[in-house]
C-alpha cells in the first residue's frame, strides 16, 4: 500500500508565542519548529503499516525552506520520500487553499491512504482532513484512536462524547489520527544519517495544479484581522480550610463577587 | 645421600623424562589455551589504547595490584587475600625451584648464593602455613560467616582447596625428605650433621614436622617424599591450566587489568566518530566482540567477590541489575561462543563459525535484559569498589548506545526527555525562552555574556555561572540558583550567566545513550562560550560539572570548572564571604556521584557546612566514595522506577534513621529525589542545598 502523510511544520507547543508587528501573525525569532504531534501519529500510522504490509510512505508539507527540516525528520523515522510544495512568495493562504494544494500534489501520487493528524497546532483550524477528502472525492474518518486493517477496507476507531464509534471505511480514503492511535517512535540515527542521504522534492505550486492566485492573497476566504494574547494569569487565591463552613461561605463570595462566576 | 623423585625411575622410565614431558604438556595445553584468550580479547571491538602515561599505569597497578588498597576496605577479606596472595609471590620462586630440580635432579640451585637461597627457605617455609591459613579464612568466610556478597561457587571451593593441597604436598614432600635424610644419617650412625642443624634454622616448620614423621620406616617416607613431591607439581600444573577456565583467571589478568586502567577522569565517558559509525552502520554494542579489547579483559578479570554490589542502588532495590552479575553474564555470553568467534575471525573452516553465531543467544535480550541496561543510575560505586580494576557504567552505556541510536529502543518516557533537549534545551520541555526566569526576584542584576559584553565591564567577567536546567527550572533548583547569584554577589564577584544561550549539557541524553543529541548540545555550547571567550565557569549541579570540565574537552572546550561548594568555600576561607546567621542544627551530607565518586570532591561541600555557624556534621554511615546513589544518575531522573522498591525511599530511610535535623545536598537532581522520598513516605528530614545554607547564614542587610 502507498501512504501519503501530510505534515504541518508548526511552532513548538512550549514555544512563548509573541505577536509580531502589525498584529497579524507571530514573532518568529528564536521559535523552535516542529512537526506537529498530531502529524507524528499519522506518520507512525502509515510506517507501522508499511512495516506490516509493506509499501511505500511519502511525506508531504506545503510551506517554507525550513519545513524541509521536518521532512528529513519523517525521513529520519522511516518515510520513503518526501516532497515538499513551496510555500515562498506566496502570501498568506488559508485551510482550503492548502488542502487544494496537497490535493493537488496527491493527486499525481499513487495513493491508498491519505493520513494526516485532525490538526495541525499552528492555526488549529481542523478543517484540513474532510476538506481533502472532498477535494481527492475519497471518504474520511477523523479522530481515530485505533485501527484494524481489512481487505480493501480500515476499521476505525473514534473516539465521540460519551461513547466510541467504529467506523468502517473502503480503501483508498483519508484518516485523521489523534493521539492515542499510537507512540510515535523517535527516530535512530541511523534513520538520520540514512535521511541526510534523501533528496526532497520541492515542487511549486503550479506543479500541484493550482495557480497561486486562486489560493493566495485576496482569492483567500479566511484572513486573520487581528491577533490577541489571553491576558496573563492572575495569582491563585487559597482559601484557608481551617473551618470549612468558613471557608465555604468564603469560597462562595469570592467566586460570585470577585470572579463574577456564579 | 637421598636420592630426589626425579633421579629415581617409574616402570623403567626416567623421572627427568616423565617430568620433563609432563612440563611439556603442561605448558603446551597452558600455551594454547592463552593464545585462544588472547584472540579472543583481540578480535573485535574498536582499537583502544592503554600504553599511554606508562609511569602512571606502573604505579597504579602497584598501589591496587601489589599493594591491593582496596582489598583492605574489608579488613578479613583483605588480610585472607593478602596472605594467599603473598604466598603466591613467594612460592613462584619455589615452583620455579622444583622445575629446576624435576629436570636438572641434584645440580643445585644456580646463579644465586647459598645466603640467598637460605632466607629464600626460612620465608617459603612461614609462607607455606600463612597461605594454608589464608585457604581456611577463606573458607570460613564462604562456609561459616556466609558474606551477602558472596555466592556459593564450586570454582572458589575446588581452587581454595587445590591452593591448600599446594601448601600440603609441598610441606609434605619437605618434611618427609628431611625425615629420610635424618634417618639415612642416623643409620650410619653419624653425629648429627650440620645440614640437619642449618635444616632446623632455616626450614623450622618443615624441620619440626620431619621430626613428627621420625617414626615412620625409610621406604614410608621415601613413598611419602615422592607422591607428595609429584602430587605437588601435578597440582601446579593442574592449578595452571585450570585458571582460565575459572573466576581464579584474575590470578593472571588482575595485574595487566590494573595496568591498562583508564587514568582519564573517571566520570568521562568515550566520544565516538558519528561519521565513522555512520559509514560502519553501527552504534554502541550489540554483540559481546565488539566490545574494546580492554573491556573483554575486564570480563576475564571479574573475581565475582561482590564487592561490587554491596552499596549498589539497583541491587539494594530488588532490581535485575548487579553489577557482578552483569560482568559475569557478559562473560558468558563471550565464553559461549568463543570457539566460533575465533574461527569466524580468523576466516577459517567451513562457515560453520558464521552459521553458529548468526544462530547464537543474542546479546541483548539474551544474555543481558533491556530491564537489566536501564535500570543502571551510573553511580560508579562498583567501580569505586572493584579491588582489580573493572568498568561497568562504559559496557551499560556501550549497549544503550545501540539501543538507541540503531534500534531506537528505550524507554518511552526518555523520549519526552529527549524531545525537549532537542527542541528547548531542557529535559523538561518548558520553554527555552523562559531560562533566565529565575533571576527576577534579586535585587540584583544578573547580567548575561552578551549584555556583559555589551557593557565592556572593566576588568572583564571573572566567572561564567552555569546555571544548568534544573538550576533554571525546577522550583527548587531556581532559589538554589539565587543563593548561589547572592554568595557571588555578597563576595564581589564579576559573574554573568548565557541566559538563553545555555542549553542543557546533554549528560542526561549521554547516559542515556543518546550520544547524537549529547554532541549536537555540547557543540553547540562550546562554540557559545568560546564566543564569549569563557575561561572560568562555577556551577552547582554536579552533572554540569563533570560534564562541562571532563567531556567537553573532546569537543574543544577546556575551561576551568568549579563546583559551587568549591568556589563559595574558597570565597569564605579567603574572607571574601563573611557567614554570620545561623541556628544551632545537626545535618547529614549526601554526597552526589557525580560530584564525590565521579570527580573526587568531598570536602568542600563539608568545609563549607562546616563554616556555617550552628551546623553540625554528622556523617551518613553510607557517605563519601561508599555513598549511596540518590537514583537520578545515569538519565534514571527521567525515566519511571517500576521494579523493586525506590532507590530515592531506600536513601532517604537511611539519612532518617541518622537522626539529623536536616540533610544537606549539593546536585539539585538529590534534591528532588529525597524530597519526593520525604513526601512518599511522609518523611520528617528536610533536604537543604549547602548553597542555600550558606546563603541564610549571609550578614543581613538593611534595605
Amino acid at each position: 500500500m502507498n501512504h501519503i502523510v501530510c505534515i504541518a511544520y508548526v511552532p513548538d507547543t512550549e514555544t512563548k508565542i509573541r505577536i509580531a508587528a502589525g498584529g497579524v501573525s507571530i514573532d518568529e525569532a528564536d521559535v523552535k519548529w516542529i512537526v506537529s504531534p498530531y502529524d507524528e501519529y499519522a506518520l507512525e500510522g502509515a510506517l507501522q503499516m508499511k512495516e506490516a504490509k509493506g509499501g511505500t510512505v511519502t511525506a508531504l508539507t506545503f510551506g517554507p525552506a525550513r519545513a524541509d527540516t521536518g521532512l528529513r525528520e519523517c525521513l529520519a523515522r522511516g518515510a520513503d520520500d518526501a516532497i515538499r510544495i513551496a510555500s515562498e512568495g506566496l502570501g498568506e493562504v488559508d485551510s482550503l487553499g492548502v488542502a487544494r494544494l496537497l490535493a493537488g500534489a496527491i493527486k499525481a501520487l499513487p495513493h491508498d491512504v491519505v493520513w494526516m493528524g485532525n490538526k495541525g497546532v499552528g492555526t488549529d483550524a481542523q478543517v484540513l482532513v474532510p476538506m481533502l477528502a472532498e477535494l481527492l472525492d475519497l471518504p474520511h474518518v477523523n479522530l481515530v484512536t485505533k485501527l484494524e486493517w481489512k481487505d480493501g477496507a480500515v476499521l476505525a476507531y473514534r473516539e465521540i462524547e460519551g461513547a466510541r464509534e467504529i467506523v468502517e471505511m473502503p480503501l483508498p480514503g483519508v484518516i485523521g489520527a489523534t493521539k492515542g492511535l499510537n507512540e510515535p517512535r523517535y527516530a535512530s540515527l541511523k534513520g538520520i544519517m540514512a535521511a541526510k542521504k534523501k533528496a526532497i522534492a520541492v515542487k511549486t505550486p503550479a506543479d500541484a495544479g493550482v495557480d497561486p492566485v486562486t489560493v493566495a492573497g485576496e482569492a483567500a476566504h479566511v484572513r486573520w484581522t487581528k491577533l490577541e494574547l489571553p491576558p496573563a494569569r492572575q495569582a491563585v487565591k487559597l482559601v484557608p480550610g481551617d473551618d470549612p463552613a468558613k471557608a465555604a461561605t468564603e469560597l462562595l463570595r469570592l467566586l460570585r463577587d470577585e470572579a463574577k462566576v456564579l | 645421600m637421598t636420592i630426589t623423585p626425579a633421579q629415581a625411575t617409574y616402570f623403567g622410565f626416567s623421572g627427568t623424562l616423565l617430568f620433563a614431558l609432563l612440563l611439556l604438556g603442561a605448558l603446551t595445553l597452558f600455551t594454547y589455551t592463552a593464545s585462544r584468550r588472547i584472540q579472543l580479547l583481540t578480535l573485535g571491538g574498536p582499537p583502544e589504547d592503554r600504553l599511554d602515561h606508562p609511569l602512571a599505569r606502573l604505579w597504579h597497578m602497584a598501589e591496587y595490584g601489589l599493594l591491593q588498597r582496596k582489598m583492605f576496605r574489608d579488613p578479613y577479606a583483605g588480610l585472607y587475600h593478602a596472605l594467599i596472595f603473598s604466598g603466591f609471590l613467594v612460592l613462584l620462586l619455589r615452583t620455579l625451584m622444583l622445575v629446576f630440580e624435576g629436570l636438572f635432579p641434584g645440580a643445585g640451585l644456580p646463579f644465586l648464593p647459598t645466603g640467598f637461597w637460605q632466607g629464600y627457605l626460612l620465608v617459603k617455609d612461614l609462607v607455606l602455613v600463612t597461605t594454608f591459613a589464608g585457604v581456611v579464612l577463606a573458607l570460613a568466610r564462604r562456609h561459616v560467616a556466609k558474606k551477602e556478597r558472596l555466592d556459593p561457587s564450586f570454582d572458589a571451593d575446588l581452587i581454595l582447596l587445590l591452593i591448600g593441597f599446594l601448601m600440603v604436598t609441598d610441606l609434605g614432600a619437605g618434611a618427609a625428605k628431611m625425615a629420610l635424610d635424618a634417618a639415612k644419617s642416623a643409620a650410619l650412625g653419624a653425629t648429627p650433621s650440620t645440614a640437619l642443624a642449618q635444616n632446623a634454622l632455616w626450614e623450622p616448620l618443615t624441620y619440626s614436622l620431619s621430626k613428627q614423621f621420625s617414626f615412620l620406616s625409610s621406604s614410608s617416607l621415601q613413598a611419602i617424599y615422592f607422591g607428595a613431591w609429584w602430587a605437588h607439581l601435578v597440582a601446579i600444573f593442574v592449578f595452571g591450566n585450570y585458571l582460565p577456565f575459572a573466576k581464579h583467571f584474575h590470578v593472571i589478568t588482575a595485574l595487566p587489568n590494573l595496568f591498562f586502567a583508564k587514568l582519564e577522569p573517571a566520570g568521562k565517558m568515550a566520544t565516538f566518530d558519528i561519521e565513522r559509525a555512520a559509514e560502519a552502520e553501527k552504534f554502541g554494542v550489540s554483540k559481546i566482540e565488539d566490545f574494546t579489547w580492554k573491556q573483554k579483559l575486564d570480563m576475564f578479570t571479574c573475581t565475582e567477590c561482590g564487592r561490587c554490589r554491596e552499596v549498589c542502588p539497583t541491587h539494594l532495590t530488588g532490581k535485575p541489575l548487579t553489577p557482578k552479575g552483569f560482568m559475569v553474564d557478559l562473560r558468558n555470553a563471550l565464553y559461549a561462543d568463543a570457539d566460533a568467534l575465533i574461527d569466524a575471525d580468523a576466516g577459517r573452516g567451513d562457515g560453520s563459525a558464521e552459521v553458529a553465531l548468526a544462530a547464537r543467544r543474542p546479546l541483548i535480550g539474551g544474555w543481558i535484559d533491556e530491564e537489566t541496561i536501564w535500570a543502571c543510575t551510573t553511580c560508579r560505586y562498583c567501580e569505586h569498589a572493584c579491588p582489580v580494576g573493572i568498568t561497568f557504567v562504559d559496557k551499560i552505556t556501550d549497549l544503550r548506545r545501540h539501543l538507541v541510536l540503531e534500534k531506537s529502543s528505550f524507554p518511552k518516557e526518555a523520549q519526552t526527555a529527549f524531545n525537549g533537549m532537542e527542541r528547548q534545551g531542557n529535559p523538561w520541555n518548558l520553554a527555552a525562552s523562559d531560562r533566565a526566569a529565575w533571576t527576577v526576584d534579586l535585587p540584583f542584576p544578573v547580567l548575561t555574556m552578551a549584555e556583559a559584553a555589551d557593557a565592556k565591564l572593566a576588568g572583564g567577567v571573572e566567572v561564567l555561572f552555569w546555571v544548568g536546567c534544573a538550576g533554571s527550572y525546577e522550583e527548587r533548583g531556581k532559589r538554589v540558583s539565587r543563593s548561589l547569584a547572592r554568595l557571588l554577589h555578597e563576595a564581589g564577584v564579576t559573574f554573568a550567566i548565557l541566559g538563553t544561550e545555555e542549553t542543557c549539557t546533554g549528560d542526561a541524553a549521554r547516559r542515556l545513550g543518546n550520544e547524537y543529541l549529547f554532541q549536537t548540545l555540547a557543540r553547540q555550547n562550546v562554540e557559545t562560550m568560546k564566543g564569549y571567550g569563557v575561561t572560568r565557569i562555577v556551577t552547582n549541579c554536579p552533572h554540569c560539572f563533570n560534564t562541562l570540565a571532563n567531556e567537553y574537552p573532546d569537543f574543544g572546550g577546556t575551561f576551568e570548572v568549579m563546583h559551587g561548594t568549591e568556589l563559595v568555600s574558597r570565597l569564605v576561607r579567603e574572607g571574601r564571604i563573611r557567614l554570620v546567621n545561623g541556628e544551632a542544627r545537626s545535618l547529614s551530607f549526601h554526597d552526589p556521584c557525580y560530584l564525590g565518586r565521579h570527580n573526587g570532591v568531598y570536602d568542600a561541600p563539608r568545609e563549607l557546612l562546616n563554616a556555617i555557624p550552628g551546623i553540625v556534621l554528622k556523617e551518613l554511615p553510607l557517605s563519601r566514595g561508599n555513598g549511596m546513589c540518590c537514583g537520578a544518575g545515569g538519565g534514571r531522573m527521567w525515566l519511571d522506577e517500576t521494579i523493586g522498591a525506590r532507590v530515592n525511599q531506600a536513601r532517604f530511610a537511611e539519612i532518617e534513621a541518622n537522626g539529623t535535623d536536616a540533610v544537606g545536598v549539593s546536585c539539585p537532581f538529590c534534591m528532588v529525589m529525597l524530597g519526593n522520598a520525604k513526601t512518599e513516605l511522609a518523611g520528617r528530614t528536610e533536604a537543604y542545598d549547602v548553597l542555600e545554607l550558606a546563603a541564610q547564614a549571609l550578614p543581613a542587610h538593611p534595605g
